[in-house]
């Protein structure tokens, strides 16, 4: 509590809350990072950074969301409400890395613009198995960043308390937004059942503990609600209510806190004004009514702030009948109204006892934690941070095989060939030697270009039909490559070819089922290189010119075998435009296949290409 | 306010309590495995061995 505002109200327990929660989102992506390179160490640094702080984000939004309900349910978890905005603010970074992360990986570098290719790149909405899952994990971003944003005193104090109260209830659409996007994307397509079985035990277990906590809430309301009779009410016993402690009771709907304190009773709403803590919770410290939640102060007698503070509650008639019997006005006085305090007369059996004793300890996080309490945190915290790195290894190890392509990024070759632009461009790779006849290996490569691009024109243009020298960057899988040409690197043509291709070889009329995907990301510039998880970005590869390819896949279990197929349309010229809707779906395509050196093409009418069901 | 505020959170959470079940039965019952089909003759030997499955389910040797 503050009279003005700064950053971060820096106090020791707070820096101790960042560092324990520093650690645990370190320790979970040593974890993650550790046994992701363990069990696939195939796994590429883009993706497990992507997965890494997606999974670490959505764990952190279930525990911000528990200690809510749990702090409710049992006060000894009032010390994690604490800094709970620390928690939020650090979880959107985590979720706003992986965000970006996937922006880029996924829509970048293409022939849109990242943001109009997240919205545009997948519109199957009316599909449950290729919903555009990456829809829903930005709109909760949205509501995070808004969130994280406003997540300060002063928005509170200018959005005013319901403006405010109701924007950070959006967190709970934004987690059911985030359930989506796991469920419908990664889950979609994952193999274990590891991933299931955490969102179901997570989903349960936020949603039983908040119906706890609320069920509870009613529960009270419900008991005082039956002795409302008009006038003043008399609701519970004066010694029933320990010192410096509160009797909360619900009238006319509202819940008002009765407070003993040095043989006085005061009573005062039992809203906070502040994030609507319960002040019936708090305690009285140094004569001021204290919040449980943030410690924010009220004077028993009149509901107002100590100065310079400026906030004030309702409050409420007393009286006090038989020397003991409490009755109070149902009817809140306006805020800040002085209510002389009724003088209660202890007797002996009446003490409390527990004015400041160990047994009756109290957490205001500006003041030393008591030493109970404190030991609890450092157990919760512990126990979390150990949870952590077992979610960790957990969630790491349920990831599945991603594929052995290869992507030499760091690396440029010479290449040397034939070039030529159809079916798809590619390189006939001479043998050995720089003339011109040199023979070709029989190999053909094909050629995309930087980011998710093709071939650039301009080399197709001037290099069509002639023997040329590229730099470019190895993919290689299957034992067969395909050439990134270096944007702006050295080609040199030498003219006319004097050698031929091989023909094509016609391997007949077939029908097969597979997957259309990019040829780029699937011979290993990323990984996952297919599937849902992959399917904007290589919606977004083909648009740019990546040739498509088909992968047909052997059922399992009779050791799986995979081919690939260059996928191209009649009379050789591309397909891409009109088969974007059909990336990364179960698919059959009848059509001519031939043979074009170590490569397979099928030539494929795209109104003939049908959607079959997993 | 703040009682509507309560009975606003209660409500939030039963909905979710019905919805989120009904989106994970839906998201898991339309659940695919990659497409497969049998490779015809003409193209069985440009077949490579899956490189994407795990180590149990790849046959022996490869």
């Amino acid at each position: 509590m503050s009279a003005g505002y700064a950053a971060v109200g820096w106090s020791p327990g707070k820096r101790r809350y960042d560092a324990a929660l520093a650690a645990a989102i370190a320790l979970y992506l040593a974890v993650f990072v550790w046994t992701s390179l363990a069990l696939r160490p195939e796994i590429t640094v883009e993706t497990l950074l992507i997965r890494g702080f997606a999974t670490v984000a959505f764990v952190l939004l279930h525990v911000i969301l528990a200690i809510g309900p749990l702090a409710r349910l049992d006060r000894r978890f009032l010390p994690l409400l604490w800094n709970r905005r620390h928690l939020g603010v650090t979880m959107f970074f985590c979720a706003a890395a992986h965000g970006g992360l996937a922006l880029f990986q996924f829509h970048a570098l293409g022939d849109r613009n990242p943001l109009v290719s997240l919205l545009a790149s997948n519109t199957r909405f009316a599909s449950v198995a290729d919903f555009p899952f990456q829809q829903l994990g930005a709109a909760a971003l949205a509501i995070l960043f808004l969130m994280a944003a406003t997540s300060h005193d002063f928005w509170l104090a200018n959005l005013t308390a319901p403006v405010w109260k109701s924007l950070h209830m959006m967190v709970y659409v934004a987690w059911a937004l985030l359930v989506g996007h796991v469920a419908l994307g990664i889950l979609q397509d994952a193999t274990s059942l590891a991933g299931v079985i955490l969102l179901v035990v997570g989903g349960a277990t936020l949603i039983s503990l908040h119906v706890a906590a609320a069920l509870r809430g009613r529960v009270l309301d419900r008991e005082i609600a039956d002795a409302v009779a008009g006038g003043f009410v008399e609701v519970c016993r004066a010694s029933e209510i320990r010192e410096k402690r509160a009797r909360i009771v619900a009238l006319a709907g509202e819940r008002v806190a009765i407070f003993r304190h040095d043989g006085r009773l005061s009573a005062v709403s039992n809203v906070c004004q502040h994030q609507n803590g319960p002040l019936g919770e708090g305690r009285i410290l140094d004569g001021c009514i204290t919040c449980p939640w943030h410690g924010y102060q009220y004077r028993p007698a009149d509901g107002c702030s100590p100065p310079p503070f400026t906030e004030r509650v309702p409050t409420f008639r007393l009286r006090l009948v038989d020397g003991d019997r409490v009755f109070v006005d149902p009817n809140p006085l306006p805020a800040g109204s002085f209510v002389a305090p009724v003088e209660f007369v202890e007797r002996s059996s009446d003490k409390g006892g527990v004015d400041g004793s160990s047994a009756d300890e109290f957490f205001v996080g500006y003041l030393p934690m008591p030493p109970r309490l404190a030991r609890f945190a450092r157990a919760a915290a512990v126990s979390t941070t150990c949870a952590f790195g077992g979610l960790a290894a957990i969630i790491a190890s349920a990831q599945k095989p991603l594929g052995q392509g290869e992507f030499d990024f760091a690396h440029e070759s010479s290449y040397r060939g034939l070039l030529a632009a159809t079916p798809v461009p590619g390189l006939w790779p001479q043998a050995t030697g720089a003339e011109a006849g040199t023979p070709l290996t029989g190999a053909f490569i094909p050629l995309v270009g930087e980011g998710k691009h093709g071939a650039p024109k301009d080399l197709l243009e001037s290099g069509s039909g002639r023997v040329v020298e590229l730099s470019g960057r190895r993919i290689e899988r299957h034992g067969q490559q395909l050439i990134e040409v270096a944007a702006g690197g050295p080609v040199a043509t030498s003219g006319a070819a004097t050698v031929e291709p091989p023909p094509a070889l016609p391997l007949g009329r077939q029908r097969l089922r597979g997957e259309i995907v990019d040829s780029k990301c699937y011979y290993g510039v990323m990984k996952p290189s297919a599937g849902k998880a992959h399917r904007d970005c290589a919606v977004r590869c083909i648009s740019g010119g990546a040739p498509p390819a088909f992968v047909v896949r052997s059922p399992a279990g009779d050791g799986e075998r995979i081919v690939v197929l260059l996928l191209v349309g009649g009379g050789g010229q591309s397909i891409a435009a009109d088969i974007l809707d059909l990336v990364a779906e179960p698919v059959e395509i009848e059509g001519e296949v031939s043979r074009l050196g170590d490569r397979l093409v099928l030539v494929a009418d795209p109104a003939a290409i049908r959607r079959i069901s997993g | 306010m703040i009682r509507t505020l309560r009975r606003r959170h209660l409500a939030v959470w039963i909905v979710l309590a019905i919805l989120i079940p009904v989106l994970l039965y839906a998201a898991l019952r339309a659940r695919r495995s990659a497409p497969a089909g049998a490779i015809p003759e003409a193209l069985a030997p440009y077949a490579a061995p899956a490189d994407d499955v795990a180590e149990s389910s790849k046959i022996e040797g490869r």
